[in-house]
């Protein structure tokens, strides 16, 4: 336990084991949500310039399951945004209020990204002879990712700002944001490579129950994509955590600090990795394999929203210290 | 570090926190811990800031309570097409809830999120009062949330593949999650206006079940039945693959929802009753535009009442697709001014005797009169080289702090207009009197010479602010002022009023 985390007593304790545990689920279908418009996004460009070929099953689940996936995603997060305002009151409602149009306009933002979502899905769309259509279909596709894109980096923003109260009176006085922060799109990109495997985890299990009408021959196409999107995440994991690290000494100093958790957390990358190589070798969507690839995935979040919340408390911590 | 309120304090937002609450990261756990000024406050220009929360919420509770309803509506239907009651009612099923599920679960859900951020932004002080003492209950009504969504989604994606039993009990699901989200959310919400016992014991279910529980769950639950068969008269009316006929039998089998209408005038009876008497007289003729929303609201609610119960039950006739737009948003109006009348019966407070609009607290008054409302503020002004003296500056940071979440200058409810034809000191007279000037009003909650940069600043502001202003500093002025704070107390309408009686008496 870090010296941050003994500080805190019991009730503070307790309400933040919640906010972690429920914030884990929130990032499940976030993570989903947030690589799978990207996949479609480049999957409709691609059809757009490249037609005919064979069809891209990933891409299918993907379009077919994003308007849940953000219903899911948005349902899970209430929790953690409750419990946020227990634990983080003060910080959480400062930096909402800082951030204040940009901030509120995730709201409208994921209402059209949803919105989107259905358009790219509607049947209404779907007939590539018109070129009304073969237009409509990657614009919304392009421009869900580019909405989801926004929300995330609202939320990477409001955080960095919550951590930093000395910055408070400043950004108020002068209406500064952090959004030309290089730590902001430092975040922004771990963010987006580490929901990489999350999905490539999720799509494959829905592959497996034969989402979409996948059958074997679907499969085997997409071990291979799948195991590619997943690898370049894992990959990308340790090299934006790296880099972030190089970015945020509280981070760095957590991720030091907190060897379990970061343990943790590359525990599962290790795990990870060997699934979705075993996967790309065999080209079968095994289950042992989706298996050991969603423990992977499920221990990384784990680790990562654990070495999280070490860094916002030393943040804050180190703060209040070198006040006093 | 200073001395504030009895507490030594440094002069930053982190360590006022910290002093002020228990643990290393810090939790509000009573109203008394709140403090002023701990939040910086945003400039809506010309729009007031119950505009925004009141807009959205009128919004996302007309939604919401639609697909409470919708929920319950197609459960009937699903029971009446089982049994064979009513052969159209798959189809219709098959049709509502793909409304239901475009709208409720997108936009609704949405700004279900969105009226937790607008809080934060009109008033983090409230809603943080309300999440600490009812996150419980908003944890609880998160599981209803995820029911909701799960069954409802089953039945979306696969609900033309599951036997009878399964697709009723889905639909039993979805309805029953949905009126429990309902259920829990009126508990916090009709706390607001009569917390009950909270007030002295702070008990969780003593605030949840409060005097105007049951008669706003009930009136609300009939509210969403109507919302749901207007909707669905909308879609009927849109299926151009229902005969004529078709259509007038599923129209009048819908206007059975709208029936429990006629039990509204008793609850609304109820709910008056059980309102404090101060905030039922202002609704009741108190206040000319909270008695017109009443009649707006009560208005629109006879109108579709009456339709539904003369017209559509009675004579059967038939509803089209104008009339039943037409009426639902007459009913979008209704609903738009009674929660316009739940909101604007609270004032002066946004929780009743906790806490005031202002985000001030009734025991924080008398200790701001004396140390001043603008001494302990993290947050400068933004254009503070736009004013030209000290004393508008302090102007500025009062109208900030106190005034400015429910009014603005110039623009919706504009204290240019309301107090602009009075005379000086007849502006200070009022504002230190506040609450006898209007009770509505919270008493003023800064020192005497606040009072007069207020007043000073609002007449700059009256005069185009002139780039040359002269500071105001006599101090038979400021003694003036204090007298009139004194005589005024620290206390609220009617209660201020009251102790000056019986002090009159004695």
């Amino acid at each position: 336990m870090t010296h941050a985390f003994s500080q805190l007593d019991g009730s503070t304790l307790f309400y933040l084991a919640l906010y972690v545990a429920t914030m884990v689920l929130h990032v499940v279908f976030m993570q989903y949500t947030f690589a799978g418009t990207i996949v479609v996004a480049v999957a409709a460009v691609r059809r757009r310039f490249a037609p005919g070929g064979q069809r891209d099953i990933v891409a299918l689940v993907a379009r077919d399951w994003l308007p849940m996936a953000v219903s899911a995603a948005i349902t899970a997060g209430i929790a953690p945004l409750l419990f946020v305002q227990l634990v983080y009151q003060q910080a959480f409602y400062t930096a909402n209020l800082l951030l204040f149009n940009r901030w509120m306009a995730i709201l409208p933002v994921l209402i059209a990204a949803i919105y989107a979502m259905y358009l790219v899905k509607a049947k209404h769309v779907a007939d590539t002879r018109v070129r009304f259509h073969r237009v409509v279909r990657p614009a919304a596709a392009v421009a869900t990712a580019v909405l989801v894109g926004y929300v995330a980096l609202a939320f990477v923003e409001n955080h960095l700002v919550s951590l930093a109260p000395a910055k408070w009176t400043e950004m108020y006085a002068n209406r500064e944001s952090m959004i030309v922060s290089r730590e902001v799109w430092v975040r922004l990109v771990m963010w987006a490579v580490a929901s990489l495997p999350v999905f490539a985890a999720c799509a494959a299990w829905q592959l497996r129950l034969g989402a979409c009408g996948a059958d074997d021959a679907d499969r085997t196409t997409a071990s291979r994509a799948l195991a590619a999107i997943a690898l370049v995440g894992l990959v990308g994991d340790l090299a934006t955590a790296a880099a972030y690290g190089a970015v945020s000494p509280a981070f760095r100093a957590a991720a030091q600090g907190e060897a379990l958790a970061t343990g943790l957390a590359l525990l599962g990358v290790a795990l990870a990795v060997f699934a979705w190589a075993s996967v790309l070798r065999a080209r079968v969507l095994s289950r042992a394999m989706l298996v050991l690839a969603s423990v992977g995935s499920l221990a990384t979040i784990a680790g990562m929203t654990v070495v999280r919340e070490v860094a916002r408390a030393l943040a804050r911590g180190e703060l209040v210290s070198s006040r006093e | 570090m200073r001395e504030v309120h009895g507490r030594t304090v440094a002069n930053t937002p982190q360590s006022v926190q910290r002093t002020a609450h228990r643990g290393y990261i810090p939790r509000m756990t009573e109203p008394s811990d709140l403090l002023p000024n701990l939040y910086p406050v945003n400039d809506y220009g010309p729009v007031m800031k119950g505009l925004a929360i009141g807009g959205l919420g009128i919004f996302h509770v007309f939604l919401a309570q639609f697909a409470i309803g919708g929920g319950f509506l197609m459960w009937w239907f699903e029971w009446l097409g089982q049994t064979g009651r009513e052969p159209l009612a798959r189809k219709l099923i098959d049709s509502v809830f793909r409304v239901l599920i475009l709208l409720s679960f997108v936009t609704g859900a949405l700004t279900g999120v969105g009226m937790w951020l607008t809080s934060i932004q009109v008033s983090a002080q409230t809603i943080g009062l309300m999440v600490d003492s009812f996150h419980w209950v908003w944890a609880t009504e998160w599981i209803f949330f995820w029911l909701e969504i799960a069954a409802g989604y089953a039945f979306y994606r696969y609900g033309d593949r599951l036997p009878g039993r399964t697709r009723l009990a889905l639909l039993g699901i979805y309805s029953i999650a949905g009126f429990g989200s309902l259920f829990w959310i009126n508990g916090i919400l009709s706390w607001q206006l009569t917390p009950g016992a909270w007030i002295a014991n702070h008990d969780v279910w003593a605030g949840f079940f409060n005097p105007t529980f049951w008669p706003s769950l009930i009136f609300r639950t009939i509210v969403c039945g109507v919302l749901a068969a207007l909707g669905a008269a909308i879609v009927i009316n849109a299926m151009p693959s229902f005969t004529r006929a078709e259509r007038e039998r599923l129209i009048h089998r819908i206007s059975v929802f709208m029936l429990p209408m006629l039990a509204m005038p008793a609850i609304a009876a109820w709910y008056l009753a059980a309102m404090p008497a101060d905030s039922r007289g202002w609704i009741m003729g108190g206040s000319m535009v909270m008695t017109l929303f009443v009649s707006i609201s009560a208005g629109g609610s006879a109108l579709i009442g009456g339709y539904a119960v003369i017209a559509l039950w009675r004579q059967k006739q038939y509803m089209n697709g104008a009339t039943a737009t037409l009426l639902a948003a007459i009913a979008f109006g209704a609903t738009g001014a009674g929660e316009f009348i739940r909101e604007g019966a609270r004032k002066p407070y946004s929780v009743r005797e906790v806490l005031f609009s202002n985000a001030i607290t009734p025991a924080q008054v008398a200790s701001l009169r004396e140390h001043g409302v603008t001494a302990q503020n993290p947050y400068p002004l933004r254009d503070e080289a736009d004013y030209p003296t000290a004393q508008l500056r302090k102007g500025r940071l009062v109208y900030r702090s106190l005034c400015s979440v429910c009014h603005t200058i110039s623009g919706a409810n504009a204290l240019d207009a309301l107090m602009g034809g009075w005379t000086v000191d007849q502006k200070r007279m009022n504002v230190a009197m506040l609450q006898w000037t209007e009770g509505f009003m919270p008493p003023f909650a800064g020192n005497a010479e606040e009072l007069e940069a207020l007043i000073q600043y609002l007449a700059w502001e009256n005069a185009s602010r002139p780039p040359a202003w002269r500071e105001s500093n006599d101090p038979a002025t400021i003694s003036q002022i204090k007298m009139w704070l004194d005589r005024a107390g620290t206390l609220p309408a009617p209660k201020a009023q009251a102790a000056f009686a019986a002090e009159e008496s004695r």
